[in-house]
């Protein structure tokens, strides 16, 4: 398990290799000049010029990687040529918005998808099942923007229940800040709900026609501690490892919401730097969220490989 | 104790409904133990868990009641139902690699019969799983206790599986095909424990089989299941000595029995397959395949009508089944010619695992060579290398004394055409995408085959509108008939053949054996045949191989090693046979739990009855030569192995016995 | 092993038109078949029967509410939310099919081709797929749009991109499964080449993966589509597409939310429509 776990760790820096290298590929072949981007069409040759040598854009590929690279290992990200701030407090303080309103959306999802999804799997075929099943499959193709404005215009506009901006005033208290966050929220728990009630569904119907389900419940122990003791432990451990690997999907979402509710989370800070041509910040937060990404997942393994004793003990040999 | 009486079960598959059993009705009376005994399809499994009241959701049960010890099981409600089946009846199921919870441990899992159905606080009801334990030979059980299903062996895990069944002392323990997927020594283990338990935990037994072997070795009635509905039942020994149903007459007949030989004698088998559930068919169920099928059989459905004290069997013609299958005819002799293939010193290595062992091996023109061995002793691995789909690590093999490829691409197509091999799964040994026809001239035209696809197929004894079916539509014993035509469309001179009956019902299984018997009469094909099942392989073959953890332990004529002496691993695989002779029955090994070869020294000193000491820890051991080519490697000379097997006589088995002479009197 | 076979059922395969009739006998698949139909329909054809053309501006009627010269009222120009509405179903129409189809050649190919070969290929392969997987699809569009400039062509082939590799593991490990079972050693055993195997053997027996793989994909293709046409990323103005139509309506919603709700129902309607398609046809051919 432990050397597993090493493994795992241990590749993490040569992904991030390969990652960086791409980023910094792409970031490259940007058409036209940096400065010249920049400034505009009305900046003179030697203003453009000026800027691309303070910028480091005069000096040889390799050089520049390499500065990039360890600017970025040892936190010096550089200030954002565009918006003239450095670059990673931004960047920090616009994760942290959008951890925030992430965070909203799985504590509102994880326990009713979890839920719903083994209701539907241990009545299999029932008329819940199908509900449940036919509304899970339903919103998870449904586009955030889309469950979003159409929530826009019942409860905000309609209803006027919440606030249709996802920002509180400053200097408002938490309850406060929350009301703002659910409407934003609720889109991405409807997509999310449609993954994780799926795979707690699944997982719940595998485990119910088991052999040692059959074992248990002949042995005459109450369905409760049948359902407690044997099946959920086992139908759930595939939805633990699925939730982890939401992440990926999540940095999706919130770009989508942010975009929508005007909130300064990382996601719009990705639209906006890549309509300015913002480049050191793009590359920045491709880099942070691979990062992110690579810990959940690792994160995700490990939890699935804990709870397992199977896998606990193949993956320790 | 238990009275089942009219129980009739229906599956709803895809909005059709499917009659799986028909008015099926006996008991179990105290100390009973009964055997319920069928092909694969008949019910029989349907009929265990109807008697658990455990049917998947699709079952219904239509008309009937299940009795046990005064309360009818179907009236009893939901909340009552639970606690007193745990207290009244036990069940082992198939497959003992899915019978535990894999997320807890075996103490947990025992424990919990005791905490819950007998009520006795955490710490009670963890001794008393130890005491189980104990009693399943688990021994000691506080090793076991805190270990998890996929620490330990098959074996160890049907015990387990056993002793959580009978935990709670339930008088009923129903067993459904407990040693499915169970080597042959473990097999014998586990049937011994299973007799050990009876009288201290339950009081009646169900046996559900497809194993008349196993079932005469532990029962003292019968139920012979067919198309749902019991066709014939008695106590064991009268039943099994005469049959009076065809039915069971022609799967007693079907088993190879000593002494007869595919060089001279052909199997009696039954045409045709089982039906399908639901399959309508006026009057007797077993008349399509019946050889004593008359207008009165398919008129009415016969009845259950009393034949004999406690014997009662559903057939128009009660007590004719002897007579029923014709006496099979006598075939010639072929003889066995120059050295076809030679392996030397074959190693392969899968990881960690030793799989082929510096395997020497001949197989001579016309001549079949049984390869046996129980499952992770390489014998497969042998058959890949030999065949070119997989390739040795180290070692050579020589085709005609030349010199072979070890990758069947590389060979020449010659050699491909002359060196075939029938693998081991007939679910999948066809394309699922392609009919037999375009199976078969495919493999023609690749092979150069001189036989038309209609004649290939007509020398399996395949009908002409087979060839247009797709494989999903044939059975198991057709599709496995398609692979054998491709084997030999280019007319080879070896074909080697991996299991290739293992998963076959004894009744389709006959009809196999005897076609390549016959094939190889007629074509003088050399066969090198694998299997698990001794009864087979001594039908089938000259010689025999047996294979331990990678190695040959022994070679020889087959007469020479049934007669002994022989390695003791042999000696445990031919005590193990599932046999209806009696007081032959006895589990002699201790056994494995993993398939690690030892570091050196002897590959079977782990389970052997006869180990000197260091010598078999340290020392490799010798090949010891007799006559006729016969080697055994052991580090006990022959004449000490053969006093070693006079001494070990086998000890009489708990089960019934049958008159051995009515049963080899009617195998000829 | 006495492996007992399991009961066999014939014919164990029903025949293709047999399962599209059990398919279109339930509600969920048939009614949706008819919406994604539909839209397939308007797509091609709005040009013959829409009231307004999809651009015409009308200066002194814009945020008219549903009427009935207007069905579903007019947009900030004052152009007809109707008629817009069915000609921007064509860009998603288009382009959601164009990305699937270029993910499942691409990915089927690479599967079929690593899943069967193995060793130095597959691994090498498989790691490029794991790294492709590293960057969440929306990073890696948003990126690539920004740097090879925002066309067609270029969101057709980033997200395909970012698709193919999920394709070409579904397609590998059922080409994995596929690879143990004793029909190709039998193939084996008559000397067929690879392409015979890969094409002949195999294929046939991953196809309904294949297919439900794209079915799937497609789905995902038309959230992606509608995704980044309202991140801007997609066409651009004055193209009638949805996406882009929502993101433009947003700051209006308060006058007239009419404007946007209508292009996201349109976008639900497709998308839930090609997802439960999806999921009938894998329960339907997968189980």
């Amino acid at each position: 398990m432990k050397q597993y776990l090493a493994q795992r760790v241990g590749l993490v820096p040569v992904t991030l290799f390969v990652v960086s290298l791409l980023t910094f590929v792409l970031a490259q072949l940007v058409p036209g000049d940096v400065g010249r981007t920049i400034l505009g069409p009305y900046a003179t040759n030697a203003q453009v010029h000026a800027l691309d040598r303070r910028l480091g854009y005069d000096l040889p590929v390799l050089q520049r990687y390499w500065h990039w690279a360890t600017g970025f290992v040892s936190g010096n990200w550089g200030v954002s040529p565009v918006l003239q701030v450095p670059i990673r407090p931004l960047v920090m303080d616009r994760l942290g918005n959008s951890l925030l309103l992430a965070a909203t959306a799985f504590v509102i999802v994880v326990p009713i998808s979890v839920t719903l999804g083994v209701v539907a799997g241990l009545r299999e075929g029932s008329r819940t099942d199908r509900a449940i099943s036919l509304v899970g499959l339903s919103l998870l193709g449904l586009p955030e923007f889309v469950g979003a404005t159409v929530l826009i215009v019942i409860f905000g506009v309609m209803l006027a229940w919440f606030p249709v901006t996802a920002q509180a005033p400053p200097g408002s208290g938490l309850l406060t800040r929350l009301h703002y966050l659910v409407l934003p929220a609720i889109p991405l728990v409807f997509v999310l709900f449609g993954y994780i009630s799926h795979i707690a569904r699944s997982g719940t119907i595998e485990t119910s026609n088991a052999p040692y389900l059959r074992t248990a419940t002949l042995k005459g122990i109450p369905r409760r501690a049948v359902l407690t003791r044997h099946l959920l432990p086992n139908a759930l451990l595939p939805t633990v490892t699925v939730i982890g690997f939401q992440v990926g999907y999540l940095i999706a979402g919130l770009t989508v919401i942010e975009e929508l509710f005007n909130y300064p989370g990382l996601g719009q800070l990705l639209i906006s730097s890549a309509t300015n041509h913002d480049l050191p910040t793009l590359a920045d937060i491709t880099m942070l969220v691979a990062i992110i990404f690579l810990v959940a997942n690792i994160l995700a393994d490990a939890s699935y490989a804990l709870l397992n004793p199977r896998i606990r003990a193949r993956r320790a040999q | 104790m238990l009275a089942v009486s009219g129980l009739s079960v229906t599956y709803d598959t895809r909005g059709e409904r499917r009659r799986v059993l028909e008015q099926v009705t006996f008991q179990v009376g105290q100390g009973d133990a009964v055997g319920i005994v069928g092909e694969s399809g008949c019910g029989k499994s349907t009929l265990g868990l109807a008697i658990m009241r455990a049917l998947p959701k699709n079952g219904h049960v239509d008309a009937g009641s299940v009795v046990v010890g005064g309360t009818e099981l179907y009236s009893l409600p939901t909340n009552l139902l639970r606690a007193w089946r745990g207290r009244a009846l036990g069940m082992v199921t198939q497959d003992p690699t899915s019978a535990l919870t894999p997320s807890l441990t075996i103490g947990q899992q025992v424990a919990e019969v005791y905490r819950y159905v007998n009520g006795q606080s955490k710490r009670e009801a963890m001794s008393s799983a130890g005491d189980v334990l104990a009693a399943v030979g688990l021994a000691p059980p506080r090793s076991y206790l805190g270990r998890y299903p996929h620490e330990l062996s098959g074996g160890q895990r049907q015990r387990v599986a056993i002793g959580m069944a009978v935990a709670a002392k339930p008088s009923l323990l129903v067993l459904d095909e407990p040693t499915t997927g169970l080597d042959a020594t473990v097999e014998a283990e586990v049937i011994d424990l299973v007799n050990s338990l009876r009288g201290e935990f339950v009081n009646g037994l169900i046996f559900i089989t497809h194993n008349l072997g196993l079932v005469s070795r532990s029962c003292n009635r019968l139920e012979v299941v067919y198309a749902g509905r019991v066709v014939e039942e008695g106590p064991t020994g009268e039943l099994l000595g005469g049959p009076a149903h065809p039915y069971t007459a022609a799967l007693l007949a079907c088993l190879p029995r000593p002494g007869a030989r595919a060089q001279a004698v052909r199997l009696p088998y039954v045409p045709g397959s089982p039906p399908v559930p639901g399959e309508v068919l006026a009057g007797c169920k077993f008349a399509p395949r019946c050889p004593l099928r008359g207008e009165e059989c398919t008129a009415n459905e016969p009845l259950l009508v009393t034949f004999g004290t406690g014997r009662n069997v559903r057939c128009v013609h009660p007590g004719r089944a002897g007579t029923a299958l014709a006496p099979p005819s006598s075939r010639q002799k072929g003889g066995r010619g120059d050295v076809l293939l030679e392996l030397r010193g074959i190693t392969k290595r899968f990881r960690s695992v030793l799989a082929c062992d510096a395997v020497d091996l001949i197989v001579r023109s016309g001549e079949t060579v049984g390869l046996v061995g129980e499952s992770g002793s390489g014998k497969t691995t042998v058959a890949r290398i030999v065949a070119g789909l997989t390739t040795a690590d180290s070692g050579s093999l020589y085709w005609r004394g030349e010199l072979l490829a070890p990758d069947i691409a590389k060979r020449p197509r010659a050699v491909v055409r002359a060196l075939q091999l029938v693998l081991q799964h007939p679910d999948t040994t066809l394309n699922p995408r392609h009919r037999a026809r375009s199976i078969l001239a495919r493999t023609r035209r690749r092979l150069a085959g001189p036989r038309r696809v209609e004649e290939l197929a007509a020398s399996v004894r395949l009908e002409p509108h087979h060839l247009d079916s797709l494989p999903g539509e044939l059975s198991g014993g057709l599709k496995q008939r398609v692979a054998i035509a491709r084997a030999f469309a280019g007319q080879p001179e070896l074909v080697v053949c991996d299991e290739p009956v293992s998963s076959l019902d004894v009744s389709v299984q006959a009809a196999i054996l005897n076609l390549l018997a016959d094939l190889q009469s007629s074509d003088q094909t050399a066969f090198l045949f694998i299997s698990h099942d001794l009864a087979v392989v001594r039908f089938l073959s000259h010689r025999v191989v047996v294979m331990y953890l990678g190695q040959v332990v022994e070679v020889g004529e087959t007469d020479d090693i049934f007669a002994g002496p022989r390695h003791p691993y042999t000696d445990a695989l031919i005590s193990a046979m599932p046999s209806m002779e009696p007081g032959q029955a006895r589990a002699v090994l201790g056994e494995r739990a993993v398939t690690a070869v030892p570091e050196q020294g002897c590959v079977f000193q782990a389970r052997c009855p006869h180990k000197l000491g260091t010598v078999c820890e340290q020392d490799p051991p010798p090949m010891r030569a007799g006559d006729n080519g016969h080697t055994v490697r052991c580090h006990l000379s022959l004449e000490q192995l053969a006093e070693a097997q006079r001494l070990y006589q086998p000890v009489s088995g708990r089960g019934c016995t049958v008159p051995s002479t009515s049963m080899s009197t009617r195998s000829l | 092993m006495t492996a007992v076979a399991a009961p066999t059922l014939f014919p164990a395969v029903p025949a293709w038109r047999q399962r599209l009739g059990a398919l279109l006998r339930r509600p969920a698949f048939s009614i949706s078949l008819f919406v994604l139909l539909g839209w397939v329909v308007v797509a091609v054809s709005w040009r013959l029967y829409v009231p307004y053309a999809p651009d015409a501006t009308n200066a002194v009627a814009p945020f008219g509410t549903p009427s009935g010269a207007h069905l579903l009222g007019t947009d900030w120009l004052g152009r007809d939310v109707f008629s817009r509405l069915l000609a921007g179903s064509t860009s998603v129409i288009i382009l959601a099919p164009a990305i699937t189809v270029v993910a499942l050649v691409v990915g089927s190919l690479t599967g079929l081709v690593t899943g069967y070969y193995g060793g130095i290929v597959d691994v090498g392969v498989m790691r490029v797929v794991d790294a492709v997987n590293t960057m969440p699809g929306i990073v890696l569009s948003v990126l690539a749009l920004t740097v090879l400039g925002r066309s067609d062509l270029v969101l057709v082939l980033v997200i395909a991109g970012g698709f193919a590799p999920l394709v070409a593991r579904t397609v590998r490990a059922s080409v994995l499964a596929e690879r143990e079972r004793d029909y190709v050693d039998a193939a084996r055993l008559r000397q067929e080449k690879g392409a015979y195997m890969i094409g002949v053997e195999i294929l046939p027996n991953v196809m309904p993966t294949i297919l439900v793989e794209g079915a799937i994909r497609l789905g995902y293709a038309v959230f992606a589509v509608a995704t980044l046409s309202f991140l801007g990323l997609g066409p651009q103005q004055p193209s009638p597409d949805w996406g882009l139509t929502v993101s433009l309506g947003v700051q209006y919603v308060q006058n007239a939310p009419w404007i946007l709700l209508a292009p996201s129902v349109a976008i639900a309607s497709l998308v839930i429509s090609v997802n439960l398609v999806a999921d009938e046809l894998r329960r339907e051919f997968l189980h």
